[in-house]
């Protein structure tokens, strides 16, 4: 027996890649300029995790790499820490739904991260709390999220006991 | 929601960063893990909202090609998805449940997905049903993934179509009388029960001979001249079938036997009756005796049980199931009458031994339909319609358990299927077949003839036809032709 498929394919509009490498190149020439010649080999590195790994871990070595610049200046901490924005923000953009994906990006994580940032340095705050209160907050608000998506579906009811089956 | 396996690798690189920027105290790295958790954040709250809209623009639609249908035969399940979105969607999976009942031809999937970049999408299955009953499609599950592989969400959709699921059927039946068929449906009756109610029919004028208890006042006082009520009596009786499924009903071609064709008539009965919601029992016996026995009653789980069993009856013997209360029957006067012989008197034993004597009823050797109606409960003994299915193979069997049946029940049908018709070398010597026939018709009148017994023959038109026009050429024999 046959099984019949009938598909009406539209394109998606951008290619992300190009803007991911453009944060790369943004991050790497900014640990260049601001540190040791041998960060160049870390900007390959950024590079690769890039294109054959995820996103995710560019950005976290892209930040490791950061700590061992010696006193980075501001226009290499622009550089790097708007590279990887910009590496994130790609990864957004490449969700169906571009334009609010990376609009909350662009919103959520320049604020938290701004945030965090007047915390450590105009407050003086120990960073391990700021650290701790702020993840927690986040947590927080993807449960919640969590939850308003099973209510949203009719998974689960307001009334929490008979809350036996969510996913 | 649910998270993937990138979504926790992520909260584990968040965690690094944070537990790093505590131990080697660099502020960076804890920037760099509310950044990344910010991220996470931003990613989640797209994905509810693509997952809200989708739910409000996805249409997952099941469809069986039939809505009834035998068992062992196929029909066509189609699932279909679309998503009426102008800008895409997050990308999906659905994927249908099929009943336990139903097998998919080949084992090919019930799955369909929708890529971001898809809008509709459709899969149809051949499916064989195997189980008889009312069966429904459960709804589909719907699995929606986010375009960055961190988060994944199920749901389930309404439910699908329903179907019905009735026994295989063994073709054109004949039911009829002296060669002529049926031209009521097979289960329709009367309403001459001895319950239910009276539902008011019309107005008419009052004629001489109509009873006073019948006058409309209000509508005589209206129209100025006497009216009375005409009432019309709602059907609401017992229906029982005696099922014989002895060894001589598995005679036939296969999937043609006696017993197929009987249970096409059974089954019309049990269906008829579920539709009017007439109380349903039934009596199976085989050469062993009762096989299996329900007293009548209008649930839905009586119709269900009565279609099973009909689906299920075979020729093979099974252990009788009144065996013990059939053997109580059989003995004449005997000692033991009352298991509390202790508390009774020398005197009342004497007595009531001698009244279960004269209840004892008779008990004829080989003739297991007999005995088995004899020995079921009066709720089937004293049914308002009694329908007996069985063949001529033993002719006074048939007319001892229709006569006894007759003193019980308001009304006999008896469906008969004439062993003649059923005869592999019925060809061969048509002449006999047709003498036989002729005996059997004139068996079959004898039960007519009968007060509130009416006897039909049930078989393959075919045959019957071939039996007849063997007999046109013989002028004694127009009468069947």
């Amino acid at each position: 027996m046959s099984i019949a498929r009938e598909t009406n394919e539209r394109s998606l509009r951008s290619i992300p890649t190009v803007l991911g490498l453009l944060g790369i190149v943004a991050a790497a020439g900014g640990l260049v300029l601001g540190g040791p010649a041998w960060l160049g080999l870390a900007g390959v590195a950024l590079g690769g995790l890039y294109l054959f790994g995820t996103p995710v871990l560019a950005v976290v070595f892209g930040q490791i790499a950061l700590v061992a610049v010696d006193a980075p200046s501001l226009r290499t901490l622009a550089l790097v820490e708007g590279g990887l924005f910009i590496v994130l923000l790609s990864r957004a953009v490449a969700t169906p739904h571009s334009r609010a994906a990376g609009g909350l990006v662009a919103l959520v994580v320049p604020l938290l991260g701004g945030i965090t940032w007047l915390s450590l340095e105009r407050w003086s705050l120990d960073p391990l709390p700021v650290g701790a209160v702020l993840l927690t907050g986040v947590a927080v608000v993807g449960y919640l999220l969590h939850r308003y998506l099973l209510l949203e579906l009719d998974i689960v009811t307001e009334d929490p006991a008979s809350d036996s089956d969510f996913q | 929601m649910r998270g993937t396996r990138r979504f926790w690798l992520t909260l584990a690189a968040i965690g690094c960063l944070v537990a790093g920027g505590g131990l080697l105290d660099a502020p960076l790295l804890l920037v760099g893990a509310v950044g990344l958790a910010g991220w996470l954040l931003a990613m989640q709250i797209a994905f509810v909202r693509g997952v809200s809209r989708l739910r409000n623009e996805l249409t997952v639609s099941q469809s069986l090609e039939r809505s009834r249908i035998r068992t062992d035969v196929e029909t066509r399940y189609t699932l279909q998805a679309s998503v009426d979105a102008a800008d895409g969607h997050l990308p999906l999976s659905i994927e249908a449940t099929v009943p336990l009942a139903a097998r998919i031809e080949g084992g090919r999937s019930t799955a369909i997905t929708l890529d971001a970049s898809m809008q509709s999408s459709s899969v149809a299955v051949p499916l064989t049903w195997e189980t008889v009953g009312n069966h429904t499609i459960p709804g589909a599950t719907v699995t929606v993934s986010d375009g960055s592989g961190l988060f994944t969400q199920s749901f389930t959709t309404a439910s699908g179509p329903e179907i019905t699921v009735e026994s295989p059927s063994v073709g054109p039946i004949h039911v009829g009388q002296g060669g002529k068929r049926l031209l009521r449906g097979v289960g329709e009756h009367d309403a001459r029960g001895r319950t239910g109610g009276l539902s008011a029919e019309e107005i008419r004028k009052y004629v001489p001979g109509d009873a006073l208890k019948y006058v409309d006042w209000k509508a005589t006082a209206r129209l100025d001249e006497t009216h009375v009520r005409n009432y019309e009596a709602e059907s609401n009786r017992s229906v029982v079938l005696v099922l014989d499924h002895r060894h001589t009903m598995g005679d036939g071609p296969p999937g043609e036997t006696k017993l197929d064709h009987l249970k096409a008539v059974a089954a019309a009965f049990q269906q008829r009756a579920e539709t009017i919601r007439d109380p349903l029992g039934y009596l199976t016996i085989d050469d062993a005796g009762v096989t299996e026995s329900r007293i009548p009653v209008a649930r839905a789980e009586a119709y269900r049980s009565c279609q099973h069993r009909i689906s299920d009856l075979d020729t093979e013997t099974e252990t009788p199931a009144t065996a013990t209360a059939t053997a109580a029957h059989t003995g004449t006067m005997t000692g033991v009458v009352n298991p509390n012989t202790d508390t009774q008197s020398p005197m009342e034993t004497t007595l009531l031994a001698y009244r279960e004597a004269a209840r004892s009823k008779r008990h004829i050797p080989n003739q297991p339909l007999y005995n088995g109606f004899q020995a079921a409960p009066s709720e089937i003994r004293g049914a308002d319609l009694l329908v007996i299915c069985t063949d001529d193979n033993n002719p006074s069997e048939l007319r001892n358990t229709v006569g006894l049946a007759r003193s019980n029940a308001t009304e006999v049908v008896v469906f008969i299927t004439p062993s003649v018709v059923f005869d592999a070398d019925l060809v061969a010597d048509l002449d006999t077949a047709y003498e036989r026939y002729r005996s059997f018709d004139q068996f079959r009148r004898g039960l007519n003839e009968i007060d509130s017994v009416t006897a039909y023959e049930v078989g393959s038109p075919d045959q019957i036809s071939a039996i007849l026009s063997g007999g046109t050429a013989n002028t004694e024999q127009g009468e069947y032709a």
